[in-house]
């Protein structure tokens, strides 16, 4: 019996250490069959409330003005096909994350509209192509905290691990690089909802850079802070490799005009744009290292989760959509998805204000679109949830608004939220000497 | 009791207008100003402050020396020390996010001072002149401790070009650039942005809660920024003004001493504060390159700056005290900045050339001295290297989160190459003891301030933090303590032996707009003390550092502050 673990442990140790490609070439070949370019499944459900994928959003609404960063919602005259709240919940029980249940047990006015299912994910064609590369090529390194052998593309279509999953949700494609104006929002326990920052958010995603590979960086991202006034003029910079263990971020200070190496933001350090209420790691559901935990891939299953939410991310207002304890759930669109489930459990050795986490990632495109994370003693202790809104002038699955229940403390925040903030806007990469850290003393005013 | 009824009406109506000043701030959004030309975005901030400081000690033995009397009488033990509203208005306009320009002010007004006189220890003798003429202070301290008064902070223009695919910055006007990696005031006074700027320390020291940019004294200056290569940039600053840095006046309750500094009228009938001895204005300029090679994982920095002290030192020349600064200072540093083990550590080392050394406090210019620039000062070689490192501590079963930072600084005199007889230190002038016997009481040691060949000092502060301890409201607990372990600085205000200060306080961040803080500030220090001049008292008769004539003087400050 001892020999019998010994052997398992020994093959265990061998097989996460050992680098190892994806998939076989045979496994590969069902993307763009069976399974759509990025491994979702091609197919709908056979009750048909899931469609089959047939290549996602990519025709604009008339009413949609390019270069004005508001994205019309193409749904708009669609109405709920169902609710459920406490009363119903019973029956969706299997479709809805422990947080999603825990807060229709909380709150009666708490309820979830469910839309007709829209498969709108859809990518440039590049991205695409270069999936097909990575899957048979990629791998994950530094048990699983890194990855390399994939440029622009979803690196592991056919995930076999926790890791893999999470590695496509980090470098989930939101498109090449744009800026957004944002607010972020805070809720109390009285349902007082205050403005924790503003400003002005650019992103870049060198990993998908046309036609160039070798890049050691994934996501580059500025913020410039607008708000609170004591905070105006200050600026973050957070460089994020492949090593994902090797964050890098920088701070401008306003009054001293310099920029300094700011201490690792990461894992669960409060983050103050949301009161804390959200970790650092909790940004997009999760960002950054994956060393704390163990990440093990339950499967795939249909979940309803907030899905082509254009009316939240770009129609709504503060006072419409900040209610006490929760969003307004008539601004909410949900929809059944099929997701990928991942299990995160606090590693040996390890701290963290979470023991468990459950991420939801969605399987066209990859992006972590809810999560249940859990207490050291075991309790369920927030529900994450990211407001998917595809970028349909890009292509660009986007899902940027994101925010928190904190179940213990009965708050909530609303992250990277830009309807009332001037909306997210595609553009050119700013060239590499803009992401220099000293770039941000140059630029900084105050 | 006329005057008691007065006030309390003049305290009824300072709270008015505090409490009028946080009523605006609470209904007004006034940050950005929209314009409706998406070119242009203008920002106007203002953040109000509002103090109420008082005297947790009792007055003490350096209150019977007439020199440091009037800092320690103005304020007995449980008096209002401070009553103080500033405000910090800032607009910024800025052109496709190109240019513009930024204007920021700031204003104060502290009722505590409302009579503006010096309050001398009243058992000395009445014989004995007290710094200020008739005890009124001059304007000057009027103008800085009381108010109501004011000054313009920022005032310059910039824009960036690209030259090629290298951008340039440019700022030309009224700014701080600050260069390096030093985080805390004892860094800033070793490190590579040495009197790069004059500092308020006199407002640091009676507004606690003051923001960084308050602290810098904008002078008016061109600087440019080059990014080369995203791993090289290159930096230039040249100077067309000079402006000293502040330390607390004479007979205001942070005041170390009373003659000092450019407030205060006399030492006595006979010896008169004769003011600033003001260097040439432009002419101080620097360059830096600053190279982050990915092998490196960190940036490195190389600085050349060419300086003139912002610290004076002060001796006497014919009948009269003055505050001499030292020009024509070279610094040549280099700094290093990485990550090491989840925290940000930061290192600068660096060399100064002609640098001004400390002087004997009211000391006479040595017959032997010779004028440099407008100066009798001692010069010399000095090293200097801080080390820095700051992180957060994350959640556990005491707080959500703390920071910390700590910074360590050392300094090592090289050589005196010019006025050695002007040198207060060790081995030289009245710190001579090998000259012991023919000096007589004019001998002084370490614990007179005799300066050292080497000295370290440490700072440390902590502030943990509580989030949402009510709907709203996050708490944390700031705790800072400074000093300086071993050895007297040779350089100006570079440190004491056992000589620092300490703040511990709570604060309360409310609705991310308003915050509240108490807390508790205290200085120590090493004194000598003799028989004072009234009989039967002691007096204090010299300290090793400035703030340890301050060691009676703990308080107590309440601080509301809001920005809209």
């Amino acid at each position: 019996m001892k020999i019998h673990n010994f052997v398992i442990a020994a093959m265990t140790l061998t097989y996460g250490a050992l680098a190892h490609a994806a998939v076989t070439a045979e496994e590969a070949a069902k993307l763009g069959k069976e399974l759509t370019p990025v491994g979702a499944e091609q197919a709908g459900n056979k009750e048909g409330t899931i469609p089959p994928y047939t290549g996602g959003l990519t025709e604009l609404p008339a009413s949609f003005k390019k270069g004005s960063g508001i994205r019309p919602d193409p749904f708009s005259n669609e109405k709920p096909q169902f609710s459920i709240d406490a009363k119903n919940m019973d029956k969706y029980a299997d479709k809805l994350t422990e947080g999603t249940k825990a807060l229709m047990k909380m709150h009666p006015s708490y309820r979830i509209d469910v839309y007709k299912t829209h498969r709108t994910a859809a990518y440039p064609k590049y991205v695409l192509d270069n999936t097909k590369q990575c899957a048979v090529k990629t791998k994950t390194t530094n048990n699983g905290l890194a990855m390399e052998g994939c440029h622009a593309g979803i690196p592991f279509p056919i995930p076999k691990s926790g890791y893999e999953a999470m590695w496509n949700h980090l470098v989930r494609y939101w498109g090449r690089a744009y800026s957004m104006g944002y607010k972020s929002t805070f809720v109390d326990m009285s349902g007082k909802p205050t403005t924790t920052a503003s400003g002005i958010y650019y992103a870049n995603y060198p990993y998908y850079a046309q036609g160039e590979t070798g890049t050691d960086l994934f996501w580059q991202a500025k913020s410039v802070f607008k708000s609170p006034a004591r905070k105006a003029g200050e600026a973050l910079m957070l460089h994020d490799p492949l090593d994902a263990t090797m964050r890098r971020a920088w701070a401008y200070l306003p009054g001293q005009r310099r920029v300094k190496l700011a201490p690792s933001i990461g894992h669960d350090t409060p983050n103050p744009s949301t009161a804390g209420i959200n970790t650092y790691d909790d940004h997009y559901i999760f960002i950054g290292s994956m060393e704390r935990f163990n990440f093990k891939l339950i499967g795939k299953k249909e979940m309803y989760v907030p899905y082509n939410a254009y009316k939240l991310a770009y129609q709504a207002k503060g006072e419409d959509l900040f209610k006490p304890n929760h969003l307004n759930p008539d601004i909410v669109r949900w929809e059944l998805h099929r997701v990928w489930e991942v299990e995160a459990t606090l590693a040996d050795g390890k701290r963290h204000i979470y023991s468990k986490r459950k991420f939801y990632l969605d399987e066209d495109s990859w992006s972590g679109l809810a999560s249940d994370e859990y207490d050291m003693r075991g309790e369920l202790y927030k529900a994450g949830f990211a407001y998917m809104a595809p970028s349909y002038d890009a292509p660009a699955p986007t899902a940027e608004t994101h925010g928190f229940y904190d179940l213990i403390s009965r708050s909530y925040s609303l992250e990277k939220w830009s309807a009332e903030a001037g909306g997210l806007n595609l553009t050119e990469p700013m060239p590499d000497r803009d992401w220099a850290p000293d770039a941000l003393a140059g630029q900084g005013i105050r | 009791m006329k005057c008691k009824k007065r006030n309390t009406r003049q305290k009824r109506k300072i709270a008015a207008i505090a409490v009028a000043a946080f009523g605006i701030a609470g209904a007004a959004e006034a940050f950005e100003i929209e314009t409706g030309n998406p070119d242009v975005d203008m920002r106007w901030d203002n953040t109000v402050r509002y103090n109420l400081g008082v005297r947790a000690n009792s007055i003490g033995n350096g209150g019977n020396n007439p020199n440091f009397d009037e800092g320690e009488y103005k304020f007995k033990r449980g008096s209002v020390v401070t009553h103080r509203v500033d405000l910090l208005s800032e607009f910024d306009f800025i052109y496709r996010k190109a240019m513009g320009f930024r204007v920021s002010g700031a204003g104060w007004y502290d009722h505590a001072y409302r009579d503006a006189v010096a309050k001398r220890n009243p058992n000395l003798p009445a014989t004995i002149a007290g710094s200020y003429v008739n005890d009124q202070y001059s304007s000057y301290t009027k103008r800085f401790a009381r108010g109501p008064s004011g000054e313009i902070l920022d005032a310059f223009v910039f824009g960036t070009v690209n030259l090629g695919e290298m951008p340039l910055s440019v700022k030309a006007g009224q700014h701080t650039v600050y260069w390096g990696e030093s985080l805390l005031q004892a860094g800033g006074l070793h490190g590579v942005s040495y009197s790069q700027m004059p500092l308020d320390l006199a407002k640091a020291f009676a507004t606690p809660g003051i923001e960084a940019k308050e602290l810098f004294l904008p002078l008016t200056n061109i600087s440019a920024q080059l990014l080369a290569t995203n791993e090289l940039s290159f930096a230039a600053q040249y100077f067309l003004d000079w402006a000293p840095t502040r330390i607390p006046e004479g007979g205001t309750f942070l005041g170390p001493a009373d003659f000092l500094m450019y407030g205060a009228d006399r030492v006595s009938a006979a010896l008169v504060n004769g003011g600033v001895s003001r260097p040439k204005k432009r002419g101080d300029w620097g360059v830096n390159a600053r190279w982050r090679p990915a092998a490196l994982d960190g940036t490195v920095g190389f600085y050349y700056r060419n300086l003139t002290d912002k610290l004076p030192s002060v001796f006497l020349t014919g009948g009269q005290y003055r505050e001499y600064f030292g020009e024509d200072i070279d610094l040549f540093g280099v700094s290093l900045s990485k990550q090491i083990g989840g925290a940000s550590v930061g290192m600068e080392f660096s060399y100064r050339k002609n640098m001004a050394l400390n002087g004997q406090t009211l000391g006479a210019v040595a017959p032997t001295a010779t004028l440099i620039g407008n100066t009798f000062q001692a010069r010399g070689n000095t090293f200097h290297a801080v080390l820095n490192a700051m992180g957060i501590i994350p959640q556990n079963s005491l707080f959500n989160s703390a920071n910390w930072n700590a910074e360590m600084t050392f300094v090592h005199l090289d050589k005196v190459t010019a006025n050695q007889d002007m040198f207060y230190g060790q081995g030289y002038g009245v710190c001579n003891a090998g000259n012991r016997a023919a000096l007589g009481a004019r001998y002084r040691d370490k614990w007179d301030g005799c300066s050292s060949r080497n000295a370290f000092g440490v700072a440390f502060n902590f502030s943990p933090n509580w989030l949402q301890v009510y709907p709203g409201i996050d708490m944390s607990m700031p705790m800072s303590v400074g000093y300086g372990i071993k050895g007297n600085a040779p350089t100006a205000l570079g440190g004491n032996q056992g000589n620092g200060s300490y703040s511990i306080g709570l604060g309360l961040d409310v609705d991310a707009r308003y915050r509240i803080d108490l807390r508790y500030v205290d200085y120590f220090g090493h004194s000598k003390e003799g028989p004072g001049l009234v009989p039967g008292t002691t007096q204090v008769t010299s300290a090793n550092g400035l703030s340890t004539n301050l060691k009676d003087r703990g308080w107590v400050a309440l601080t509301l502050k809001a920005s809209f």
